[in-house]
């Protein structure tokens, strides 16, 4: 077998440049990054707008915690351990051989979507065939895809989104983006891009009538972050909690004693969050509050339809640092009530390699990328 | 497995973690990160020229920030990488011997890598590169690109399937 870290070794005889000095040289040539907004805090003009700012945030803030955090009163709900809906085993009910390398499936307007290398491809649930591929040139691997009014995809590389009439199979807008979208959620005619910038993330509100951009956020780190919409927010999940970006350009923070969130969906009027210990959250997009948790395993993926709950486990891995699935540990996908937490499907093994579920009625659809497969889960 | 191997590696990732509060230790991380860095990014980019540009530039910001970096050795990685970006892509003109070297000045091992490395996409070649020569892990490289260790992930078992296929071996598959 080839070690390609031997391989990879062969770069070591390449000799480097030193390129100290022009380094030197070119940071004398620009003003230091650090001295700006200090030299701008000095001087009275912005000191006083600065002051201004900090009052209206811990007023702000104080509102925010008066309303959303201080009435504890609405307690976690731990669900009985009485099942009201029997367990049924789950099976792969279809299979569809994809065309193209995949990254992405969402399901509505009575068609699954799925976002791969240069296409979406519109898929029959029920026959599981490709009954549209709409070529998105700009559609890689970074990109992301979404559903509300319409279907909507990142063109990183020409800094756009692209909206797809679900009726028409018709791309009907291109909206430009500032730097590079590589997430996308929707909700309804709202539409929220966030953005890859050589720093921390930024999180845009376009108008998916209009096109045009109607509010602008900034994540505290990385665009990567597990991300819907719905209730006329954006839900980012930030460092232990979740943020939430208003339609109205408003933000709140949302403290989860869970822990870490490793995904997050919107379905039937609630944010479901997956935290990585193993739980899920049923939280309320109006006050932030959590309405309920229950245990579930730590997985991949998330999505919550009719009623049910969707997890996607992740594959084993044999090393601890690079991906190489482990043939005793597949993917598995298992189903729970969305109002009680019991199990309501037996988990079914889905193979290697998935990476991301959606679910819509009934059924929930999973993508898989090595082979290149969309699989339909549904109750045996 | 010999962990002598690693010393230089593990070396230079500790003083990345130092707090460096003038030029001059600056420098010292420019010593001992800059040829791997500036390595990485001609097998990332395949042009010399530009990741000599994204080096100089990186350690050029560093340097007007100063004290506000924690981890230079880290983020002149993650600034380089992400300048690297958004320049141009010379791979699909270049011959491989003049993208990472004087013809006849590297080996055909080398040689065959690069060509190699030209049939992943740009994310899984950043990847790959991060985590082969630079030596980084998932998390750590999901940091450096933006983007999550399961996507990072997806990338790194694509490309070093792709990568052993189109350097002749092809064993590493799942039962």
């Amino acid at each position: 077998m080839i070690d390609l870290r031997e391989k990879f070794a062969a770069a070591d005889e390449l000799t480097p440049p030193d390129l100290w000095g022009e380094a030197k040289k070119r940071a004398a040539n620009q003003p230091s990054v650090a001295s700006v907004p200090e030299r701008l805090v000095n001087r009275p003009r912005h000191r006083l707008a600065a002051a201004t700012v900090a009052i209206i945030i811990f007023a702000a803030a104080g509102i925010f915690a008066w309303n959303v955090l201080a009435p504890p009163n609405e307690k976690a709900i731990v669900p009985s351990p009485i099942p009201t809906a029997p367990v049924r085993p789950l099976a792969i009910t279809g299979t569809l051989k994809l065309p193209f390398g995949d990254f992405g499936v969402v399901a509505g307007a009575n068609s699954v979507w799925v976002a791969a290398y240069g296409h979406v491809l519109r898929v029959d649930p029920t026959s599981m065939t490709v009954t549209a591929s709409i070529p998105v040139p700009g559609l890689s691997d970074q990109g992301a895809i979404a559903i509300g009014a319409d279907v909507w995809v990142t063109d990183g590389s020409h800094h756009e989104v692209v909206a797809i009439d679900p009726a028409t199979a018709q791309i009907v807008r291109r909206v430009r983006v500032p730097h590079i979208p590589v997430q996308v959620a929707a909700d309804g005619q709202n539409v929220w891009v966030i953005s890859a910038t050589n720093g921390v993330g930024r999180i845009y509100r376009v108008n998916g009538a209009t096109g045009v951009v109607t509010s602008r956020g900034q994540l505290s780190t990385s665009p990567r972050l597990p991300f819907t919409a719905g209730g006329g927010s954006a839900w980012v999940a930030e460092g232990g909690g979740l943020r939430r970006f208003g339609s109205d350009g408003s933000t709140a923070t949302v403290d989860l004693s869970a822990g870490d969130v490793s995904a997050l969906t919107f379905g039937d009027g609630s944010v479901w969050a997956l935290a990585s210990g193993g739980e899920i959250l049923h939280i309320d997009p109006s006050s932030g509050l959590t309405i309920a948790t229950f245990p579930s395993p730590s997985g991949i993926g998330l999505a919550e339809a009719a009623g049910r709950v969707w997890i996607l486990t992740d594959t084993g891995s044999r090393s601890k640092t690079v991906y190489i699935p482990d043939p005793r540990h597949p993917s598995l996908v298992v189903s729970f009530d969305a109002d009680t937490g019991q199990p309501v499907g037996r988990a079914v093994k889905v193979g290697f390699a998935p990476a991301w579920i959606a679910a819509d009625g009934g059924e929930a659809w999973v993508a898989k990328f090595d082979p290149e497969r969309l699989l339909r889960v549904s109750t045996a | 497995m010999d962990w002598s191997l690693w010393l230089p590696f593990l070396h230079a990732r500790n003083i990345g973690r130092m707090n460096v509060e003038t030029r001059n230790s600056l420098e010292d991380v420019y010593r001992v990160e800059a040829p791997r860095l500036w390595r990485a990014l001609v097998l990332h980019t395949g042009d010399r020229e530009a990741a000599s540009d994204a080096v100089a530039e990186a350690f050029a910001q560093a340097i007007r920030r100063g004290e506000a970096i924690r981890d230079p050795a880290a983020w002149v990685w993650k600034t380089a990488f992400r300048l690297a970006k958004g320049m141009p892509d010379k791979r699909r003109t270049m011959p491989p011997a003049q993208e990472v070297g004087d013809p006849g000045a590297v080996s055909d091992e080398l040689i065959d890598l690069v060509r190699a490395l030209k049939k992943l996409t740009p994310h899984q070649r950043a990847a790959v590169v991060l985590h082969y020569y630079g030596g980084y892990s998932v998390r750590e490289i999901a940091d450096i690109l933006a983007s999550t260790a399961s996507a990072v992930g997806v990338h790194l078992y694509r490309a070093r399937n792709r990568l052993r296929r189109e350097l002749g071996d092809d064993h590493d598959r799942p039962a």
